[in-house]
């Protein structure tokens, strides 16, 4: 599903339009309309799936919060110690039993959907290879956007499991928040909370959010379509043809293409995002200019930060605080052996954290291979935490200047492509291979002079690109210090005027749209 | 701020940013060569000062060379052409030009109804250069709902940026300056110049056995009501070439007849190609249309068709149309290289004359000895000879009947020298001239 298209800004435009025209009672039935007018023409026959996703969910999280309401009830009037504890662990299980169940079906669809056929596959690669007969693989169901919005389900089902807020009583309003369009197909993964509390009242019309949401839908299209679709056609070229290259050249489209990656994924959240905030509703923030990062785990808070915020809630949180990690962690530390135990605690959540975040990217062992690397660089940052603190100290080397923190910087942005190229190579096999002749020869031939607009992109098209990539580092690095758009609101009549057309006409002029382009669809299709 | 500020703000706003769009087509469109300048050229005439304007597609402009037919008889004809132009265009077509041309003879070129089926991209083709106005989007609108284009896939068509965007590489200071030199639609590139292509073998006699389809008498109905009832002078013209499918030439001569059993002029030249003394081995650069010498060839049977037939008068020497004067003398320029002064005179031709056949020898070293075939009925030969220098065919010599042979002394080492021979009979004390090998045969000195 495209966003940087005519289509959604003329569907988004129609429904802020009708937004606000239907005044803050009826704005919530304007949402479910456009939702499922959305979801008809992105895929139709998956509706059925996002519709039990949604019952399910509203329906056993009610009864939850119900169970917590009478445990409340119940330790209300009781006075006696073993009592309270009786009613808890009957509360507990009862409530435990509804979550199992929503987690069976909703977890269970998107388990089927997105992962039988790989399992089923890789389980016939082995058959095969003993001569057994092959298990059926069934044809793949993906509907659209159920790994995020059974994200979304699941963050909204724990919250309420564990008291964080009473479970929604209008199920127009949690449909809403489930199926909301702007986020439904790739993210943010909101939290319901934050969600709910700015739609429950109804949204007054103010000019600020219009503008500066579209102003960040401008931005959005720019960094689509202008950067990203544009490096597209250098990456593709390599990737796609890896094993006629040798050298420096991968180096080259890697960096590209985690430029694109970012350009592109962060340009569809900002246009989505921009629409949201156009109805007075923030989504959830989920970049913030990650490739200023200075370690890998700051560059994880600040890459996709909805995703990891959830994982870190939902997955890392409870395996750290579980029964198993703080048994073991005892027993190192009752054997002297307190560091080991305290890495443990720290490593193994992160390992199973990120090797499900692999997954859930997609159903290819590239991804999990790019999430046990990412595991691996946890893994070796903790454990190397302190002594390299000390080299420092010895090599007399101060972490507080500028030189370092571009270092710092240098190095995120050397290891993170790395995993990148699992991220982007169709296989296993092309990963390795490229990274096999990418050391073979070193090639510089191959990225000096014109050799260089040999690969897709042209001299002028290479030049628009590297500008266009300024450009963004300079409104990112902007961004860091000071809100670029009231900054900007801030400024005189003529020069907001100047920068949105200018923005307007370098979008029409290098925008990578229309006929003599195909749609280049979400960079990976998150399912 | 108050409510209405904040309004105008808003509209104000918009309405710039839409100007700014819409300026932003102009150096985003289909960069076709010629339609540019033809249109151009067309909208930058003075007002109500051509004899006749004459619509049609590339068989418009490639058969009919204004600029020899200004030279020779002080007569105004634009054509007002465009590549692929469909027959449906034509009535929008008339009533642009008759913005600025209020009442001129309107010459429709009839080979227009061979496009009726359009394809998306002769509406970009053939409405981008055309100024913004109702009668452009309707004629778009037509155009769209013909071809079946719908909903948003329209839009390009309105916006031609948003398929000529890519042409950011390509823009020029021309396409925003709009400074085309203004060659009153003559051709002046090299194909139509120096393309010969020997056709002969397609032509025949071209019947009605294909008769006119529905689609053309729609069309050519509602051409006429137009024409009736605006009162327009038109002539309606089929020029002589061939088609690969001999089919769509026979229904064009029916669309002709067709047109003419309604009581309009029709000039039908499907079957005169040896009226207008057309040789079709060396006259054409491809089987529709004519090159350089066959044009010519055209424009003076036309021209001569219209002085006989319409009442203009010669305006050589008037101060309003110095720039046909101009626009002659720099297409003579270009055309030198490529053609003869008897061409370019409108001098009679007869196809019957053979083109004497030049072998070319080189003597000792500063001589070019020319031989060549007798050539029956040839009462002179005449020599042209051009130069690696100069680059233009001059007239060397008169030969009488018997020579057959000649020597062209004190030649210069290092230069090309380039001849050929024509021959002319004498039909009532004027010269007749025959056909000719227009490439030459060369010869280049040590």
């Amino acid at each position: 599903m495209n966003y940087a298209n005519f289509e959604f800004l003329l569907f988004s435009a129609a429904v802020v339009l009708l937004y606000y025209l239907a005044g803050k009672k009826l704005q919530k039935y304007v949402l479910l309309l456009a939702n499922a007018a959305f979801y008809l023409i992105a895929g139709a026959k998956y509706i059925p799936f996002i519709a039990v996703s949604i019952l399910t969910t509203f329906f056993c999280a009610k009864k939850i919060s119900g169970i917590w309401k009478k445990e409340a009830v119940y330790l209300d009037i009781c006075t006696d110690i073993s009592q309270e504890k009786e009613i808890r662990a009957a509360s507990k299980a009862s409530a435990k039993k509804y979550l199992m169940l929503a987690f069976f079906i909703i977890i269970g669809m998107l388990a089927v959907c997105k992962y039988s056929r790989f399992v089923a596959e890789n389980i016939n690669r082995v058959l095969a290879s003993l001569s057994v007969k092959q298990i059926p693989t069934f044809r793949m169901v993906l509907p659209i956007g159920i790994a995020f919005y059974t994200f979304m389900a699941i963050s909204y089902l724990l919250d309420v499991y564990r008291k964080r807020y009473e479970a929604e009583n209008s199920l127009l309003l949690y449909a809403v928040y489930q199926s909301y369009f702007p986020h439904v197909i790739q993210g943010p993964i909101d939290r319901y909370d934050k969600f709910s509390e700015q739609l429950r009242g109804g949204v007054a019309l103010n000019e600020k959010n219009l503008v500066f949401g579209a102003e960040l839908v401008l931005w959005g299209l720019f960094k689509k379509l202008v950067i990203a679709d544009r490096l597209g056609l250098f990456v593709d070229t390599i990737y796609n043809g890896w094993e006629e290259y040798t050298g420096v050249v991968f180096a080259l489209a890697t960096a590209l293409y985690t430029i694109q990656i970012y350009a592109d994924y962060s340009g569809c959240i900002d246009i989505v995002s921009g629409v949201s905030e156009m109805m007075g509703i923030k989504l959830t923030r989920n970049f913030n200019h990650p490739f200023f990062s200075k370690t890998m785990p700051e560059s994880w808070r600040r890459w996709h930060i909805s995703l990891t915020e959830w994982f870190k809630d939902y997955i890392v949180s409870p395996i750290s605080t579980s029964q198993f990690v703080q048994s073991i962690e005892e027993k190192r530390a009752l054997k002297d052996k307190k560091r080991t135990g305290e890495l443990f605690a720290s490593c193994f959540p992160a390992f199973v954290a990120w090797t499900v975040m692999g997954v859930w990217y997609g159903a290819r062992w590239t991804f999990l291979v790019w999430g046990l690397y990412h595991a691996c660089l946890i893994i070796l940052g903790n454990i190397f935490r302190n002594p390299l603190k000390k080299l420092n100290t010895k090599l007399n080397i101060d972490s507080k200047t500028f030189s370092w923190k571009l270092w710092q910087m240098i190095r995120t942005f050397i290891l993170c492509p790395i995993g990148s190229v699992f991220f982007r190579a169709e296989n296993l096999k092309a990963a390795f291979g490229i990274f096999r002749r990418s050391l073979m020869k070193l090639n510089l031939a191959g990225v000096w002079g014109a050799q260089l607009y040999t690969y897709g992109l042209d001299r002028n098209n290479f030049t628009v690109a590297i500008i266009s990539i300024l450009i963004l580092l300079i409104v990112d690095m902007l961004q860091e210090r000071m809100p670029v758009r009231k900054t900007i609101a801030k400024q005189n009549l003529v020069f907001r005027w100047l920068l949105i057309y200018a923005a307007v006409v370098a979008l029409l002029i290098f925008g990578m749209y229309g006929p003599g382009y195909d749609a280049n669809a979400f960079i990976f299709e998150i399912i | 701020m108050k409510t209405e500020r904040k309004a105008i703000r808003i509209i104000l706003f918009f309405l710039i940013l839409i100007l700014i769009i819409l300026a932003l087509q102009i150096p985003f469109r289909n960069k076709d060569s010629i339609a540019p300048e033809m249109v151009y050229g067309f909208y930058a005439e003075e007002k109500n000062s051509l004899d006749a304007v004459y619509i049609g597609s590339n068989t418009t402009y490639a058969f009919w060379q204004g600029t020899t037919a200004w030279e020779n008889t002080g007569i105004a004809v634009y054509p007002f052409a465009v590549p692929s132009l469909p027959a449906q265009s034509l009535k929008y077509m008339i009533i642009e030009a008759r913005k600025t041309q209020e009442n001129p003879l309107f010459i429709l070129n009839l080979n227009t109804f061979g496009t009726t089926e359009i394809q998306p991209e002769y509406i970009h083709k053939t409405t981008n250069y055309l100024s913004l106005s109702a009668n452009k989007l309707k004629m778009i609108d037509m155009l769209l709902d013909a071809s079946g284009v719908k909903g948003l896939d329209r839009l390009e068509y309105y916006l031609p940026i948003i398929r000529y965007h890519d042409e950011w590489q390509n823009t020029k200071a021309n396409d925003v300056v709009r400074e085309y030199y203004n060659y009153k639609g003559a051709e002046h590139n090299k194909t139509h110049f120096s393309t010969m292509k020997d056709i002969s073998k397609w032509d025949r006699v071209i019947g009605t056995s294909e008769p006119v389809s529905e689609i053309q008498k729609t069309i050519l109905e509602d051409l006429f009501q137009y024409i009736r009832e605006e009162n327009l002078k038109v002539l309606f013209v089929l020029v002589p070439n061939e088609a690969s499918k001999p089919e769509k030439l026979e229904q064009l001569n029916s669309v002709a007849h067709y047109v003419s059993d309604a009581g309009f002029s029709v000039l039908n030249l499907v079957n005169q190609k040896s009226e207008l003394n057309l040789d079709t081995t060396t006259d054409y650069y491809n089987e529709q249309n004519t090159n350089i010498h066959g044009a010519l060839k055209f424009s003076a049977y036309l021209t001569d068709y219209l002085s006989e037939n319409y009442t203009f008068t010669d305006k050589r020497g008037s101060d309003d149309y110095k720039s046909w004067d101009e626009a002659a003398k720099k297409w003579k320029k270009q055309a030198a290289p490529y053609v003869l002064d008897i061409e370019l005179n409108y001098e009679k031709r007869d196809s019957e004359l053979e083109a004497p056949t030049l072998s070319l020898k080189r003597t000792t070293k500063n001589n070019a000895a020319l031989s060549w075939n007798n050539v029956d009925d040839a009462d002179a030969y005449h020599v042209y000879r051009k130069d690696s220098k100069k680059n233009v065919w001059e007239h060397l010599t008169e030969l009488p009947a018997d020579a057959q042979s000649y020597t062209d002394k004190g030649l210069k080492s290092g230069v090309t020298y380039t001849y050929t021979i024509i021959a002319s009979r004498d039909e009532a004390g004027m010269d007749v001239y025959g056909n000719c090998d227009y490439a030459g045969k060369a010869v280049t000195l040590p």
